[in-house]
């Protein structure tokens, strides 16, 4: 199932309710949007600007989502949502653009301007859900950089009396925005030490891909310690593997390796 | 304006508009031709959009489909095969369509509704092949779940086409599975587990390793040399455990392995693909047997 965030759910619900006649590309990249294909999404918005497909503005809004989604310096994608909240002449474009540019300038730390984004949403939101989260995002703001609370007595006030619908899924969807991270499997310190001191020293010994230090590390992140069976029956199966030499493969180095992977040992257990 | 200006108007209009969407098309069709199947999908959608006639617009979301089989993109298939039957109410693609949305069903693992698909297809009496081709795979599917008096019986029906088929299915049929359960608690005994699924290379290398280790083991604690004990002992509990596991795996491997040669006399050969000769957007599949 596809992870829908608040943004996501909004902005294609607005297009779909609008009533506009979508052009082509705005049309695709709003289906590809939807399906939270961002690549394949930021293409058709490119494609569509050269194009000149109008309405400009909601393809300028889907390009700079799918930046930011895709993992783009804030350098980039700054500039785009700070031009829409500036310059747009629809205001729910405006508003949503203020929403996104207030989670970047939170975790940029500019709690100062993220604070003045959040409140342009929460102030001109007219959908419940955009405004229960600009609600959530500006009281968690506040928490964490409390000096925040000064003089703003009149908008706490009105953030505390939303606070009778907020549900908790809410402050996940709402919580401090993290860089993201490219997610790699750790080695533990024993194969880091295999792999910066014996393995220099021995030279490569396995003729599989992956090599058995990589199997080994992809069986501990997903089966825990039943990695260790699983190496020790990989050790006694590779000369045969290797005497087989069924599914090569050539690896970047130029050596020829014999596939043996994972999957292969691993399907009865996820049938 | 007078009229013959008008209608030239028109026409050129409609003129521009249509090449517009061959050139979409075949743009569509090179990169399906290369394999790059999400551009593929994107570029047949646009197609669609671009067409006006509900045929056309029907088969370029059918390409777009099978593009996105290809891509391994489950939902974006099905929605693209929902379009292409919203788009074109008629039953002209109706066997293309069901066979898509089987195919789908079939890489998603959904064996439910993917059964569900190849009967309605079996059932169509004018599509000599598309039955051929869905009995075929609902008689994979029934294998895959060690059904094979199901399979068997599915088959029956087409005859001399499908020879090799049921003898394979008999040939499976004869043979039996190993138990891993069974294999695991034969790997106890070092080399036991590998021998019962018929890997005895394994087994004896398994037992090998597992005798010298042991017998260092014994060794160094005779010796009181528990340092160099600690270090065999943790290699040994690899090698001990591994062969254990080894017994399990062995056999899953051995049934799958049995399984995967009886698939590929059954749908080993088979396989579909869109007519290459179409130039407008005129969506049949050409199965292969």
């Amino acid at each position: 199932m596809l992870k829908k965030n608040i943004p996501t759910i909004l902005i294609v619900g607005m297009f779909f309710f609008s009533g506009y006649c979508l052009a082509g590309s705005l049309e695709l990249a709003e289906d590809l949007f939807a399906k939270e294909e961002w690549d394949l999404c930021l293409r058709e918005c490119r494609r569509g600007q050269l194009e000149q497909e109008t309405p400009a503005e909601r393809m300028e809004l889907l390009q700079a989502v799918c930046m930011v989604r895709t993992g783009k310096e804030a350098a980039q994608t700054v500039p785009l949502f700070e031009h829409l909240v500036q310059e747009s002449r629809d205001r729910r474009i405006t508003i949503l653009a203020a929403y996104e540019l207030g989670r970047i300038q939170w975790q940029l730390n500019q709690p100062n301007a993220a604070l003045k984004s959040f409140s342009t949403t929460f102030a001109g939101a007219s959908d419940k859900e955009l405004f229960l989260h600009a609600a959530c995002s500006l009281f968690l703001l506040m928490k964490e950089y409390p000096e925040l609370k000064a003089g703003q007595d009149a908008l706490i006030s009105q953030i505390s009396t939303s606070r009778t619908l907020w549900y908790g899924a809410l402050f996940k969807q709402c919580a401090r925005p993290e860089a993201t991270k490219t997610q790699t499997a750790a080695p533990g310190l024993f194969i880091r030490f295999y792999r910066n001191q014996i393995s220099p020293a021995i030279g490569a010994r396995c003729n599989l891909a992956p090599s058995c230090s990589e199997y080994f590390v992809q069986a501990k992140g997903k089966h825990g310690w039943l990695a260790i069976p699983m190496i020790g029956d990989r050790f006694i199966r590779e000369p045969d593997v290797n005497k087989l030499k069924i599914t090569p493969v050539i690896m970047k180095d130029g050596l020829i390796r014999y596939q043996d992977l994972l999957d292969d040992h691993d399907f009865w257990m996820n049938p | 304006m007078n009229r013959p200006i008008l209608v030239s108007l028109l026409s050129a209009c409609s003129l521009t508009a249509a090449q517009a969407q061959n050139t979409t098309f075949t743009l569509a069709r090179e990169l399906l031709n290369e394999e790059q199947y999400s551009l593929a999908a994107i570029e047949f959608r646009r197609a669609a959009m671009e067409s006006e006639a509900p045929d056309q617009q029907a088969a370029s979301y059918l390409f777009a489909g099978y593009a996105y089989l290809n891509a391994r993109q489950p939902d974006f298939t099905g929605e693209m095969l929902d379009r292409a039957e919203e788009a074109d109410q008629s039953s002209r693609y109706r066997c293309e369509n069901t066979l898509l949305n089987a195919e789908n069903a079939y890489a998603a693992r959904d064996t439910d509704m993917a059964l569900y698909y190849y009967d309605l297809l079996a059932e169509e009496p004018e599509a000599a092949g598309f039955r051929q081709f869905a009995l075929r795979r609902a008689a994979a599917i029934d294998l895959g779940h060690r059904d094979w008096q199901a399979a068997r019986r599915r088959l029956e029906p087409l005859g001399d086409a499908a020879t090799l088929q049921l003898e394979a299915i008999d040939a499976y049929a004869a043979g039996q599975d190993k138990s891993p359960a069974l294999g695991g608690l034969l790997g106890l005994i070092p080399g036991l587990g590998y021998w019962y699924s018929g890997e005895t290379a394994n087994g004896f290398r398994s037992l090998i390793l597992n005798s010298l280790f042991m017998y260092g083991m014994a060794d160094t604690a005779d010796d009181d040399e528990w340092g160099a004990f600690a270090i065999i002992t943790f290699f040994e509990v690899t090698w001990y455990s591994g062969s254990i596991y080894g017994g399990i795996d062995a056999a899953q491997r051995y049934n799958q392995e049995r399984l995967a040669n009886a698939l590929d006399v059954i749908e080993g050969d088979m396989g579909y693909r869109p007519d290459s000769s179409t130039v407008v957007p005129l969506f049949k599949l050409n199965l292969e047997f």
